[in-house]
């Protein structure tokens, strides 16, 4: 049997991200028990964009793909309790590029996607409120959701 | 013996009324069948040997690597687009004329019933009738459709085969770039001004190409249909597209195919010379 579609994709995927991927992110699959590659479950780190209240850190988050990937999109999840108006209380992202009845296309690589988070990381869409906290800050209360931000990028902050 | 009786045998000046239209007489066998079987035969068998002739040589030239004798294949494959241009005219024109003979035919039929058969009596009445001769409707007809040449280049334009061979050399040349003065390719996935030559599913070359007619973009066979398993319809796997596509919107895509071996094979050429280099 040939391999499926989603194994020939992800290991193209990894050859193109290994041959050129963006500064200061980072993505690998995950290795399992036994030492071999996971290729449908990656680690992968989001660099703040420089000049925002984002910035010198680098976010991590796993992206885990199905079988029915590229068809469908994978979930890309921040650690639980992720502080940012569009992720979920369990870390899930919520991303039109990454909803499979939205904008989600076949077509949209992993590069694309790790920068539409980092995009989205600086600039929230309050349309989409994934959690009460950081969205109801990020409306209301500006200076609270400009601190937590920080507090928060030093948790991640870049080893200097 | 009965007498003829001479006051009703009214003779019309024939110098002062000049028929201009002619009914057809009841008596004639309208014959407008024009199939010419062995004619349209002819056409396409040089059509297929065409298209056979420039194949084979494509086939026996792409997986070379410099391709050699450049200009020749040029001057070859431009003759081969060429005859393959004034078939599919030929063609054309064929089926033009027996459409227009087709159409002719039942208005011969139809109007002969209503028309009587020219005589002296009725001369006057048909002299008055300014109406176009049935050759002459047919000439007209032929001509608006071959001359206007619209019907032709619209069908060369959405002739595949046609496209193919046109651009072929551009391809062999040039594989990873857009097709010249075309608004086509601008559509097309480019990355660096280059085409990509993989597929959008898989990252991997494309095998089976096909092209959506509608946005141009191009996917690899069995991926694309693999979307339409749970519906019969699926918008553009391509990011920003609006397009809808169906099966129906996909045809192969031979350029594509072709870009793909020339790539493939130039490609084996610089790792070979490298690996030369090398020892």
């Amino acid at each position: 049997m040939s391999l499926s579609l989603c194994k020939v994709r992800l290991q193209e995927e990894r050859k193109q991200w290994r041959k050129d991927h963006p500064f200061g992110f980072y993505a690998r699959p995950k290795k399992t028990a036994d030492g071999t590659l996971d290729l449908t479950r990656w680690d992968a780190g989001i660099p703040g964009k420089s000049n925002s209240l984002w910035a010198e850190a680098t976010y991590p988050v796993t992206i885990t793909f199905s079988d029915e990937y590229p068809s469908k999109p994978p979930k890309v999840m921040f650690p639980p309790g992720f502080w940012h108006p569009n992720v979920y209380p369990s870390g899930t992202v919520c991303l039109s590029i990454l909803n499979e009845s939205q904008d989600w296309r076949p077509a949209i690589t992993l590069k694309q996607i790790v920068l539409g988070i980092q995009e989205l990381l600086t600039n929230p869409n309050p349309d989409s409120p994934a959690q009460e906290p950081a969205w109801k800050a990020f409306s209301k209360d500006r200076a609270t959701y400009e601190k937590k931000v920080k507090e928060q990028a030093k948790k991640y902050a870049n080893a200097t | 013996m009965e007498e003829v009786p001479q006051e009703t045998q009214v003779i019309p000046d024939f110098q002062e009324n000049v028929l201009s239209y002619f009914p057809i007489y009841s008596s004639l066998r309208v014959n407008t069948d024009f199939t010419h079987t062995q004619l349209q035969r002819d056409i396409d068998d040089k059509i297929s040997k065409t298209k056979q002739l420039s194949d084979d040589f494509i086939n026996e030239i792409a997986d070379m690597s410099p391709i050699p004798l450049l200009e020749l294949c040029r001057e070859f494959l431009e003759s081969q687009t060429e005859s393959y241009t004034k078939l599919v005219e030929t063609k054309f024109r064929l089926q033009t004329l027996q459409t227009a003979l087709r159409h002719a035919h039942s208005s011969v039929v139809d109007t002969r019933r209503l028309e009587d058969d020219l005589t002296l009596e009725n001369y006057i009445q048909y002299c008055e009738l300014t109406k176009e001769n049935f050759a002459d409707a047919i000439i007209a007809d032929v001509e608006t459709k071959i001359y206007s040449e619209q019907g032709c280049s619209t069908i060369l334009k959405a002739d595949s085969w046609y496209q193919y061979i046109r651009n072929c050399y551009f391809v062999l040349e040039h594989p990873e770039d857009p097709l010249p003065d075309d608004q086509v390719d601008e559509e097309l996935a480019v990355e660096g001004g280059k085409i990509s030559l993989k597929d959008p599913f898989s990252l991997n070359y494309f095998v089976e190409p096909l092209m959506a007619i509608s946005c141009k973009h191009v996917f690899e066979k069995e991926h694309i249909m693999g979307e339409f398993r749970d519906s019969p319809r699926t918008k553009c796997p391509i990011t920003g597209c609006v397009a809808e596509l169906t099966k129906k919107d996909l045809r192969p895509d031979l350029l594509m195919q072709l870009r793909v071996r020339v790539h493939k094979a130039r490609e084996k050429n610089k790792s070979q010379s490298r690996a030369t280099r090398l020892q």
